[in-house]
């Protein structure tokens, strides 16, 4: 038997632990390391799908919810429109007007003048009762009819299908016409959006 | 008994022999092992790929699903958004109706309306009233002012100024009232939030 076969197991022992060595090094910890990254990773995909899977389920059951309440979307849109609409309130108050009897003799659109002034309140620090999210509309509109008609309209303002606030109301007797009056109302309505 | 060694080495060699098939043995075992655990790695690798690609594709499906579903998103945020704001507003909604009511129901019989104007942002509201004589005005005061016993909604009665007035009949004077110039205040917010559109 030659020497080096003699030594042949303890050069194959010495080899395998090297190269196990070598292996724990170069390619285990590697691999280990790899295992934890995409371990972690997979774990916060799954929170995210999580997350996600939620949000798409909240989605769809609040889809299927306003699906259900259609009404009730279309009736906010008109109260508070993303529009101005201003073509929409005259319909309205002529509609309002025809039912209550009297006529609408003028109407300015004051919308400018309340924007300009919620600006300047905004600027000045002042609070003001408006959600950022409103935009204030309003017009000033002259009012003919017996001051029972008059009731009856700011009645049908304040229930309207449109939000409406009457601010400001003055009245004043006609002259030789007991039963007639002359009222100048400033009505406030809103629109869903962000100043212009 | 005496023993011989009748070939000598042959103990040395045989342990010799021995040793090397253990250490081949556990050189064996320590490759299959080194094999085992590598392969172990490898496939445990694998399956955390596996795992994540598995988990990127539920979340490019779910992420397509909420592209497509984007628009109503939108629609719901805008509609919980525009929902939240109307309650807001509705909570300051003016009703005139109570106003009114009031005033109707408190002006003393044999006082009529002249002139009226009233400001819900300032909470101020200014008449022009006839009355049939002096005491009238004071029992028109007393009527509308809130007290703790009579409760309205008008305080800070105030009358700015009372005048005589001819009544003409035909032309000619009939009589005497007063015309008397009211100022006084009402809390808007005991007006808002009572109706709804």
């Amino acid at each position: 038997m030659t020497r080096a076969s003699l030594n042949a197991a303890y050069l194959l022992l010495t080899g395998a632990v090297l190269v196990g060595i070598a292996l724990f090094f170069s390619v285990f910890q590697p691999l280990l390391a790899d295992i934890n990254q995409l371990q972690d990773h997979a774990s916060q995909l799954q929170v995210t799908i999580a997350q996600k899977t939620d949000f798409a389920r909240t989605i769809d059951q609040k889809k299927v919810e306003l699906d259900g309440e259609a009404a009730q979307e279309q009736a906010l849109a008109v109260a508070l429109p993303e529009t101005d609409a201003m073509e929409d309130v005259t319909r309205l108050l002529s509609r309002i007007t025809t039912k209550t009897g009297g006529t609408i003799t003028h109407l300015t659109n004051e919308s400018d003048r309340i924007q300009h002034d919620l600006l300047a309140a905004q600027a000045r620090g002042d609070k003001t009762v408006l959600p950022a999210s409103i935009v204030p509309l309003a017009v000033t509109l002259e009012f003919d009819g017996s001051y029972e008609q008059l009731r009856g309209f700011l009645t049908e303002v304040s229930h309207a299908v449109r939000l409406m606030d009457v601010q400001t109301i003055t009245i004043n007797r006609v002259d030789q016409q007991p039963d007639q009056i002359k009222a100048s109302i400033s009505v406030e309505l809103y629109r869903y959006g962000t100043h212009p | 008994m005496a023993t011989v060694n009748l070939v000598p080495g042959t103990q040395h060699l045989i342990v010799a022999q021995q040793r090397r098939r253990a250490l081949f043995a556990v050189s064996v075992v320590l490759i299959v092992i080194l094999a085992a655990i590598w392969g172990t790695l490898a496939i445990w690798k694998n399956a955390a790929q596996k795992s994540v690609d598995e988990a990127q594709a539920r979340l490019d499906s779910l992420q397509t699903h909420l592209v497509e579903t984007q628009g109503v998103a939108n629609r719901i945020v805008l509609f919980e958004q525009r929902l939240q704001a109307m309650n807001t507003l509705l909570t300051n909604h003016l009703s005139w109706d109570p106003f009114f009511q009031q005033l109707e129901q408190l002006l003393p019989a044999n006082a009529y309306l002249e002139q009226f104007n009233a400001d819900s942002t300032t909470g101020m509201v200014k008449v022009v009233a006839h009355v049939p004589a002096l005491d009238d005005i004071a029992q028109t005061v007393a009527s509308l002012k809130n007290s703790a016993t009579h409760q309205t909604l008008f305080t800070n009665m105030y009358i700015d100024s009372f005048e005589q007035h001819a009544l003409l009949t035909n032309g000619a004077q009939s009589g005497n009232d007063y015309i008397v110039t009211l100022s006084f205040r009402f809390d808007p917010k005991k007006l808002s939030g009572q109706v709804t559109p």
